[in-house]
């Protein structure tokens, strides 16, 4: 009689516990894949997602470098200009997705086409379209673009369902940062950082409050003073070569013709500047330092600076002519 | 007071008047037929057939979700501007007697687009929903402008023309000069793009900003058109048929205005629009202005569609903004009209 | 001010109202001498008046003697080349359409010669000024040609006023076009500016060189052309009975007027109303007299642009405005003074 009631209690019991691990395996905070939508809060509102979306369109380069470095390969992403393609530090992670257009104007039938269950962009870019885009799919935007970067990353994660991923990432990032700033030491206060982005016929001073400001922020570099302000660029004139120098110049080249960077070469006042005298104008690749916009290019960046303030060597591609595209 | 020799607008009384039903159906059906093959027409091509099918809301069809969740509201929202631009047209080359009158002319679209632009650049966390008011307003005050800078002892269509363009060349000078000091350089290029005139994503909320002002301003211009034909005839004679000349236009240019107004809010300043509607309806029916209204709105939204389904798939995935098309259409057409004197159509 | 004396006794009135050419040209030249060297000392730094002399006299490479030789001196010279051309090309297209609201802009040239030119730089890539020159003059010869027949045939019912707005639409759509090709190029707002509301940044050395053939080349035939149409002011019969071909006068004066503005387009873009405000004033100051009139426009018109450079320089330092918002805000006032006024034809 025990024996019975002995065996009878330990399969009730058994059969207990194997329920009880039942509901402890739906409602685990391991499983990745959650059953119920999940609300994610952003600058237009709230949009619903399940699970972790696979099949995301992304209307901007930011967006495009947080789903490639979450290990997610969107089926659309919009291209800078028309015909410039996906900027070129992605290489391989974006062989065969789809352009959906430019971020100016992204197709909303091509868009439409893919059957997204996400899309990702921002208010400041497309507020107009967002309606549209939400019909499509889930849409999620963050509030601007550029300098917001690291909070964007994190919106971007939890709208993939990925917000551990982004945390780990973001941590090897700041520590990566860090560490380099403590490698430059001292060295720092002699190296004033000055950005030049030419852009077409314009050419345009880079301050503070944008993607590389932030890195060279979080690695402790100094900016020349007439760099050293909140703002995003100004633009540079002849008149205002001077504001060009610094210890350093990180001089990039974004489309064509660029005429106006030409006769700022030219004129007198730029061989006069102690960047080109002390010869340390780099030139950088434009895509990832100012088109990238996220972890994975922050990342890579971090390494280039590693390259040239700490190892003293030029960027391969660099040949050392800043007159030369 | 310009010299008195009066610009014959408008034909004798015509055979045309006669024809206009049987015009009024036959525009109607080609600007059906354009609405149905355009919504078919784009990165997925979609039957005439199964539009209509999702038109009726057969959602199961082809394609069914593109033509009615993005093709429609945009065809809807490019026919709603080209029929503002129609009708502001035709009042507004009523009122000046000239045939070459048109909202871009006049001050109006210049005065919409100004005030679109200067909520955008200094008040940027304005939803887009507050815009059409605001250009409407700037539509509005333009107008004023125009109108009071017109005054001298009373009005003249002359005048007001020649006062709008001045109005509305210091108008995008002012406006390129807020653009040119814009930090934020994304919002830059977004506007020259607006100052093009675009319909590109424009969908249900704009829809509902524009068509209820149409709804409301159509039948006061229509109401309207014997002021129009009245005025046509030279103000001496309109006052003599009890016409109050002065309030009469400006009745009108503030009906003007308010057509331009939200229209220019939604799209843009799309040019030509106002300018060929007006003229071509006058070929086929005429210049009474009841059947020219009816005609030239018709036409305006045709021609808008038409433009439009052009603008999108010249340079797919490009989207060209619908004013350009406007403008490359609208081209030969004035040159012609210009170079053989057809200003005054016989 | 600008009257137009049409009998005898008006005329002579207005002679005698005029101050001496000599006396306005020795005015002018000290005024431009002044604006140059405000144009050569001031910008996003000032530079001292005898830093500015020495800089020209005795350059040192310092960085104040680069910008202004280097920087500000040819922004300065270019400015009044262009000004002046833009200057006699308004002066010399009233003359011939008899219409005082004729100008390079207003009637379509300057932004046929800005279409042509954006679309060489946007379609075809054409890089630099020298190259884009002949693609101005080009682009402006077929506007030119457009007005030139309206004028020319002098239909009936087309009356100054009708020209005018007819310019204007062609000038609108042109306009358009030109909006249209900056759309596709959107990298770059430094070239939209440019090309939509004209800007002297970059004006350079080998720029000047380019146009400068074609400018020359029109300032000689302007020249040339002041005994003709100075008779031909008296009316086209009146002139045809005194020996002068009408015809080839007005003909001449044209591809004066598209060599002096295709020039200057290319140089610094279309700057509008520099045409229409300068011939007025010029008229205010010296009366119709065609050979101080010229001349007068000319220094006028290159103080007006250097002027409007200077503040479009200093308002919103660091940035920079295009100088032709500064001439729309000077050219509205006489705009829409004449529009007022009303266009009498003369």
């Amino acid at each position: 009689m025990r024996r019975t009631i002995g065996i009878l209690a330990a399969a009730a019991t058994a059969l207990a516990i194997s329920a009880c691990g039942d509901d402890e395996g739906t409602s685990s905070a391991v499983e990745p894949r959650a059953a119920q939508p999940r609300s994610v809060v952003h600058a237009m509102g709230t949009s619903r997602i399940t699970g972790t979306p696979e099949h995301v369109v992304v209307l901007d380069t930011g967006e495009l470098d947080s789903t490639v470095a979450l290990g997610v390969k969107p089926a659309g992403a919009v291209e800078p200009i028309a015909g410039a393609g996906f900027p070129a530090y992605l290489a391989d992670a974006v062989k065969g997705v789809e352009i959906v257009g430019t971020i100016e104007q992204p197709n909303l039938e091509a868009i439409a086409a893919l059957k997204p269950d996400l899309i990702l962009s921002s208010k400041l870019r497309h507020e107009a379209i967002y309606d549209q885009l939400s019909r499509i799919a889930p849409t999620v935007f963050t509030e601007e673009v550029g300098v917001a970067w690291k909070k964007n990353f994190a919106l971007h994660a939890r709208a993939l369902g990925k917000p551990d991923d982004a945390r780990r990432l973001q941590t090897e990032y700041e520590t990566k940062a860090s560490e380099l700033g403590d490698e430059l030491g001292d060295k720092r206060d002699r190296t004033a950082v000055s950005v030049v982005r030419s852009v077409g016929d314009e050419v345009r001073i880079y301050e503070k409050a944008n993607f590389l400001g932030t890195i060279l922020e979080d690695v402790g570099l100094p900016r020349p003073k007439a760099q050293d302000d909140e703002e995003f660029s100004t633009t540079a004139t002849e008149e205002r070569i001077p504001d060009l120098d610094g210890d350093v110049m990180f001089l990039s080249r974004f489309g064509d013709d660029h005429r106006l960077l030409g006769r700022l070469q030219n004129n007198r006042l730029w061989s006069q500047l102690r960047v080109v005298r002390a010869k340390r104008i780099y030139d950088v690749p434009d895509d990832l330092w100012f088109l990238g916009i996220g972890n994975l290019a922050a990342h890579r960046i971090l390494d280039g600076l590693r390259t040239i303030l700490a190892d003293g060597r030029r960027l391969p591609g660099d040949d050392g002519n800043p007159a030369t595209a | 007071m310009i010299s008195g020799v009066r610009i014959r607008l408008f034909p004798a009384p015509a055979p045309g008047t006669a024809r206009t039903p049987l015009v009024l159906i036959t525009t109607s059906l080609v600007g059906l037929a354009a609405f149905v093959v355009t919504l078919g027409l784009g990165e997925v091509t979609v039957t005439p057939v199964d539009v209509v099918r999702a038109l009726i809301g057969q959602t199961g069809a082809d394609g069914a979700f593109v033509v009615t969740e993005l093709r429609l509201p945009r065809a809807l929202v490019a026919c709603c501007v080209g029929a503002g631009l129609a009708a502001a047209g035709v009042v507004l080359q009523g009122l000046t007697r000239n045939a070459l009158a048109a909202p871009e002319l006049l001050g109006v679209s210049a005065g919409a687009y100004a005030a679109a632009i200067f909520v955008i650049v200094l008040l940027p966390d304005l939803p887009i929903s507050v815009l059409p008011a605001c250009a409407f307003a700037g539509a509005l005050a333009a107008s004023a402008v125009v109108y009071g800078l017109s005054w001298r002892r009373g009005t003249s269509g002359s005048r007001l023309l020649l006062v709008g363009i001045a109005v509305t060349t210091v108008g995008y000078a002012v406006v390129l000069g807020v653009v040119s000091t814009i930090d934020e350089l994304i919002h830059a290029s977004q506007l020259v793009t607006f100052m093009a005139g675009s319909v590109y994503g424009r969908g249900w909320p704009e829809l509902g900003a524009v068509a209820p002002w149409l709804a409301v301003l159509l039948p006061l211009v229509a109401l309207s058109t014997r002021d129009l034909d009245a005025l046509a005839l030279g103000d001496p004679v309109a006052r003599g048929l009890g016409v109050r000349v002065e309030a009469a236009r400006l009745r009108l240019l503030v009906l003007a205005a308010a057509l331009a107004g939200c229209a220019v809010a939604v799209a843009g300043p799309v040019g030509f629009v106002g300018l060929m509607s007006p003229h071509i309806a006058r070929r086929l029916v005429g210049g009474a202005h009841g059947p020219l209204l009816a005609t030239s709105v018709l036409l305006g939204a045709t021609i808008m569609l038409i433009a439009d389904a052009l603008a999108r798939l010249a340079f797919a995935p490009v989207d060209v903004p619908v004013g350009v098309v406007t403008a490359i259409v609208g081209a030969p057409y004035l040159l012609w009209l210009l170079v053989r004197g057809r200003t005054n159509p016989e | 001010m600008s009257s137009s004396p049409s009998t005898p006794i008006e005329i002579t009135r207005a002679a005698e109202r005029a101050l001496p050419g000599p006396f306005v040209l020795m005015l002018g030249a000290a005024a431009l001498a002044v604006v140059a060297g405000a144009g050569l000392m001031l910008g996003a730094s000032t530079v001292s008046a005898p830093q500015v002399v020495s800089a020209l006299t005795a350059f040192d490479g310092s960085p104040e003697h680069v910008t202004v030789a280097d920087v500000r001196l040819p922004r300065v010279v270019v400015g009044a080349v262009v000004g002046a051309s833009l200057g006699v090309a308004g002066a010399l297209m009233q003359a011939i359409t008899r219409n005082p609201l004729a100008e390079p802009s207003l009637l379509g040239v300057s932004w046929g010669a800005a279409l042509a030119a954006v679309g060489g730089q946007v379609v075809a890539g054409i890089g630099t000024t020298a190259a884009l020159v002949p693609l101005a003059i080009g682009g402006a010869a077929i506007a030119g040609l457009v007005i030139v027949v309206l004028a020319a045939t002098g239909r009936a019912g087309l009356t100054p006023e009708r020209l005018i707005v007819a310019g204007a639409a062609v000038s609108g759509l042109l306009a358009a076009l030109v909006q249209g090709l900056l759309v596709l190029d959107s990298e770059s707002l430094e070239v939209a500016r440019r090309w939509l509301a004209g800007s002297l940044t970059g004006a350079s050395w080998d720029a000047l060189a380019a146009a400068a053939p074609y400018l020359v080349a029109g300032t000689v035939l302007s020249a040339c052309l002041i005994r003709p149409l100075s008779t031909l002011a008296l009316g086209d019969d009146v002139a045809r009975g005194l020996g002068v071909r009408t015809g080839l006068t007005k003909g001449a004066a044209a591809v004066a007027v598209v060599a002096l503005a295709g020039g200057s387009v290319a140089l610094a873009g279309p700057i509008i109303l520099v045409g229409l405000a300068v011939p007025h004033a010029a008229r205010a100051l010296v009366g119709r007299d065609l050979a101080p009139l010229l001349m007068t426009c000319a220094v006028l018109g290159a103080v007006l642009v250097i002027l409007s450079d200077i503040v479009a320089r200093i308002a919103v330092a660091p940035e920079e405005l295009p100088v032709g918002v500064m001439t729309a805000l000077v050219g509205a006032p006489v705009l829409l003074h004449v529009a007022r006024r009303g266009v009498m034809s003369g």
